[in-house]
């Protein structure tokens, strides 16, 4: 009886497999950037790898968001910068009159999230002056190309007339625009943190990655763009140290939850907390150790569309440091303490005695007992031996 | 082979294929083309571009990875770079993946993308040499895709701007350095995209309109009729009468169309009547349709003496053109301005007489999108449009069709309404809403046209309305869920999306499995075999050359196809030879 409720005409699996690797071909996607601009970290990577430039970085960068338009015609790209906590995180591209009203809020919020973010450690030692100088440097160094961007923006208006890669154009001049922008501000700013603070400050890592986030999340519900997917790229520099530990796993998750993946390319030290991102999210980690050839790096591993992750072997790295950091000194740690309301971690117990981030307080019985020396009592040892006879 | 056949006439291999050659178009034609012609045609960057994205996503994941490696790469890499089956989400499938890679792999290998080398090593363990296969990106492709890639670097302007005169110059279009004649900057401020979208769509519309039949003001040009007819899609009465004449070669009707008398008046073009390709070309999206039409035109060309490296440059370059901005044509080559007559009876091109600019409209601009792409940019496109008009229409889901075979359509434009008549019976017409019944009758009359029940159930399904879309998605999933937590792999294997009623799926294959009870061949039929060895003999060599088509072995008879009839004669000559005075018949059936 079953024969009868067979379909007459059984397509073969080939067909439904072809349409499945036809949708991977057809779906346009999102590539969302977010570059690291924190100056500081900048300065102390450079200060490690002297033939590394920043307009290397974004010269890079923007031949990644080329070949990613170049994929499908209705690929799009945005590009995010993570600035130091004084410069916040901002949207590069695309830019928009609407949204940079909805910036300016979403920043603001972003300030009141992060309000615990400055308290740091200024640990470092470096003295303010010598900040300064090599911020400047960076300037020179980048002047010089945005320099030559402009002078290539009036040409190009002629070079548009090929025509060919307008669209190329019109997104990488924006890009570069905006960035000559910011280094327009910076030093003014960069100023005013390091007379106020000293070398440490924390970054916006997080803050891009959330609005990047929910730009995403914009996207694929509105109607036109229903079925477009989406990834991030992070381009990073700072240390853990910088990251807020509770914010960068909340994105993790709401990444996780949405299904962007979260690719990661880390200049510099290794980050615990990107390799995490990455491996939660169905991402990329990968350490950069030889920045010249960063553009190999970002159009082979790191340019894998998400719809055909799925079908690629992803060059990232199967070992992964889980261990969480502790939220008042931000090391690493193995063993600690954890808060029984908010589950927030702790590698010591605070003096007042009270939890850092919800502020209950601890009960001080507890906290003496726990901080107790361990001792031999004789008397219960024997007890102990006593019963299981 | 350097001229691929023409798609309209490779018609006899079955009609589940004549679906195909409408979408296979341009990939097909470019890895037809011989090798010389890739390489002229990877020296133009945004040739490379749109080649690119015509790729498969996994050809273009490759073509990336090599991009910036001098080196060459090991062709085991290519296979270690994808999953095996096991980790993949397709379960049950035979495998997808490997499939789907090879398609991958084969096209770059047909572009000449990527190039084999065969390279002796000597292995670093056992010492003993052997050969490993290498593969490389084309040289040619691979400078003109990095210079597009990496046009805009700063250090590189100077550069990129002596390449691009360098390259111009090999077109012999630059006579003057300046680029900016390209650029006009008197730009004629009444050309707007929302102009240039209602112009085009007009001119296209004109064109289906006219091969429907519909009462239309003005009737498109000598050139795009000329291409019409030259396409098969449509002939002139004598053609037809012709074409009957000769009845045995029905399917081999469309060469003559340009070779003989191709200068006829649009007196005669006007009385062109659609053919059966026609039909299955007026089902098609809109994109496959146009590039229907330009390989007709490549192919024309080539005929013409155009050629061909030209003519393919032109057509991507205008996908890599920007919406609303104009272009001075004097930049272009001979070739390429004659194209831009051509070009704008299809609405391609804008452009005024003896105005020295040109602008790409949206159907020129999207020609290098995928087809998904493009349905989102027409439907965007109906929207601009302020026409009185259906806000979804011709290019988007409007059509929902019950289990009782009913069907409505959201549409107000004559020409949907048009095509839904041809294997509709139409019953009531509101005003943005059309009703009507799929029967017996209705489809017979399609299928009597030509059209294949396969090209009507792919517009159905291109077409449906969201509502139907979403309701198979949610069963879809429904029963994915089910026979995954039951573990019926062989379920799970023929689960497919049914946007459409099975029911009329089903019934509408059936109507035209009963047009095919009878089915003709042309052949000789072998009969009077003098003894049972010559008849033994003769029939299990005819077998295993495959040229019988049936046989009765205790009336010592057999029918042989027409192709193969030759080669048995000749077979039954040398038996004759060896052993004189046997069989004598072979009477043409």
């Amino acid at each position: 009886m079953d024969a009868i409720s067979d379909r007459a005409f059984t397509e073969t699996a080939a067909t439904t497999a072809q349409n499945i690797h036809k949708v991977i071909d057809e779906t346009p996607s999102l590539l969302t950037v977010i570059l690291d601009v924190h100056p500081l970290e900048w300065k102390k990577y450079m200060e490690q790898n002297e033939n590394v430039e920043f307009r290397h970085v974004t010269s890079a960068m923007l031949v990644m968001l080329n070949s990613h338009l170049a994929l499908n015609s209705g690929n799009e790209v945005s590009v995010y910068v993570a600035n130091s906590f004084y410069h916040g995180a901002k949207r590069m591209f695309p830019v928009n009159e609407e949204v940079l009203a909805e910036e300016s809020v979403a920043v603001k919020k972003e300030k009141d999230t992060n309000g615990s973010g400055i308290v740091g450690d200024n640990d470092a030692d470096g003295d303010d002056n010598d900040g300064d100088d090599d911020d400047d440097d960076e300037l020179i160094k980048v002047r010089p190309k945005t320099k030559t961007g402009g002078n290539k923006k009036k040409k190009s208006s002629l070079l548009k007339s090929r025509g060919v890669y307008g669209q190329f154009k019109a997104i990488d001049e924006k890009i570069l625009d905006a960035l000559d922008e910011m280094y327009k501000v910076e030093p003014d700013r960069l100023r005013q943190i390091i007379s106020k603070e000293k070398n440490f400050v924390k970054g916006t890592m997080t803050g891009a990655i959330s609005t990047a986030l929910t730009a995403i999340n914009k996207l694929q519900k509105s109607d036109d763009k229903l079925n477009m997917k989406a990834r991030v790229m992070i381009i990073s520099v700072s240390g853990d140290n910088t990251l807020p530990y509770v914010s960068m796993m909340n994105t993790i998750f709401a990444a996780q939850k949405m299904k962007v993946s979260l690719d990661v390319c880390k200049l510099g030290e290794k980050s615990i907390f990107l390799q995490q991102t990455s491996d939660a999210t169905n991402g990329v980690y990968i350490d950069i150790k030889h920045p010249s050839g960063l553009i190999q790096y970002l159009s082979s591993a790191l340019f894998i569309e998400p719809l055909l992750r799925p079908i690629v072997v992803l060059p990232t790295n199967t070992s992964v440091d889980f261990r969480a950091s502790c939220f008042v000194s931000n090391k690493v740690v193995d063993i600690g303490y954890v808060c029984s309301v908010c589950l927030c971690i702790l590698s010591m117990v605070p003096s007042d005695e009270r939890c850092p981030t919800c502020f209950s307080k601890f009960e001080h019985k507890l906290i003496t007992r726990m901080k107790r020396k361990p001792k031999v009592l004789p008397l219960e040892v024997k007890k102990k031996k006593k019963t299981p006879e | 082979m350097s001229t691929p056949q023409p798609p309209g006439s490779s018609n006899s291999q079955g009609d589940d294929e004549s679906v195909d050659f409408f979408k296979s178009t341009i990939n097909e034609y470019l890895d037809n083309l011989p090798e010389s012609v890739h390489q002229q045609l990877f020296q133009s960057r945004e040739t490379c571009l749109a080649i690119f994205r015509l790729l498969p996503a996994l050809s273009k994941f490759y073509i990336m990875a090599v991009l910036f490696n001098e080196t060459s790469v090991p062709y085991s890499d290519l296979n270690r770079w994808v999953k095996s089956n096991k980790n993949s989400e397709f379960k049950g499938h035979q495998n997808p993946t490997k499939i789907y890679q090879n398609d991958s792999i084969k096209r770059l290998k047909a572009l000449h993308i990527l190039k084999e080398i065969k390279r002796q090593m000597i292995h670093p363990i056992t010492k003993q040499p052997t050969v490993i296969i290498f593969v490389q990106l084309n040289e040619i492709f691979r400078q003109s895709f990095r210079d597009a890639l990496t046009g805009f670097l700063p250090d590189s302007t100077q550069d990129q701007s002596k390449i691009t005169l360098a390259s111009s110059k090999d077109d012999q279009q630059e006579k003057t350095t300046s680029l900016d004649m390209m650029f006009d900057d008197d730009v004629d401020n009444s050309i707007t995209v929302d102009y240039l979208d209602r112009y085009c769509l007009a001119k296209w519309e004109n064109i289906l309109h006219f091969m429907v039949g519909t009462e239309i003001k003005e009737i498109p040009s000598v050139g795009a009729l000329t291409l019409l007819r030259f396409s098969g899609l449509m002939e002139l009465p004598s053609d037809r009468e012709r074409r009957e004449a000769l009845d045995g070669q029905v399917d081999e009707d469309i060469d003559y169309g340009y070779e003989d008398d191709n200068k006829k008046s649009i007196h005669t073009l006007k009385q062109l009547l659609i053919t059966k390709t026609g039909f299955q070309f007026l089902l098609q999206d809109i994109s496959s349709q146009i590039w229907t039409l330009l390989i007709q035109y490549l192919i024309m060309a080539e005929k013409l003496k155009m050629n061909p490296v030209d003519v393919l440059n032109f057509i991507f370059l205008l996908g890599s053109l920007e919406l609303g901005q104009g272009y001075a044509i004097s930049m272009l080559p001979q070739t390429q301005l004659i194209m831009l007559d051509d070009l704008q009876d299809y609405g391609l091109i804008y452009h005024q007489k003896d105005s020295s600019v040109f602008y790409p409209t949206r159907l020129a601009t999207s020609l290098t999108s995928e087809s998904s792409s493009f349905k989102t940019a027409s439907a965007a496109m109906d929207q601009e449009i302020s026409q009185p008009r259906a806000d979804k229409s011709t290019n988007s889901g409007s059509i929902i069709i019950e289990t009782n075979f009913k069907i409505y359509c959201y549409t107000s434009s004559p020409l949907q309404i048009a095509i839904l008549n041809l294997f509709v019976h139409l019953r009531a017409r509101f005003a943005n809403l059309v009703t009507g019944v799929v029967t017996r009758e209705s489809v017979r009359g399609a299928l009597r046209n030509g059209i294949t029940s396969t090209q009507i159930i792919n517009y159905l399904e291109t077409h449906a309305h969201n509502g139907m879309i979403e309701l198979a998605e949610a069963e879809y999933n429904k029963k994915y869920e089910f026979e995954s937590s039951i573990g019926n792999t062989t379920a799970l294997e023929q689960l497919k999306l049914e946007i459409l009623p099975p029911t009329v799926v089903d019934q509408i294959k059936l109507w035209q499995l009963e047009m095919d009870r009878v089915q003709a061949f042309k052949g000789y039929l072998y009969k009077d075999f003098n003894n049972d060895f010559e008849f033994e003999k003769l029939l299990s060599y005819g077998e295993d050359i495959g040229v019988i088509v049936w046989r009765d072995r205790t009336k010592r008879k057999f029918f042989v196809s027409q192709e193969g009839n030759s080669q048995l004669i000749d077979y039954a000559n040398k038996i004759i030879r060896n052993s004189s005075g046997t069989p004598r018949a072979n009477t043409p059936a």
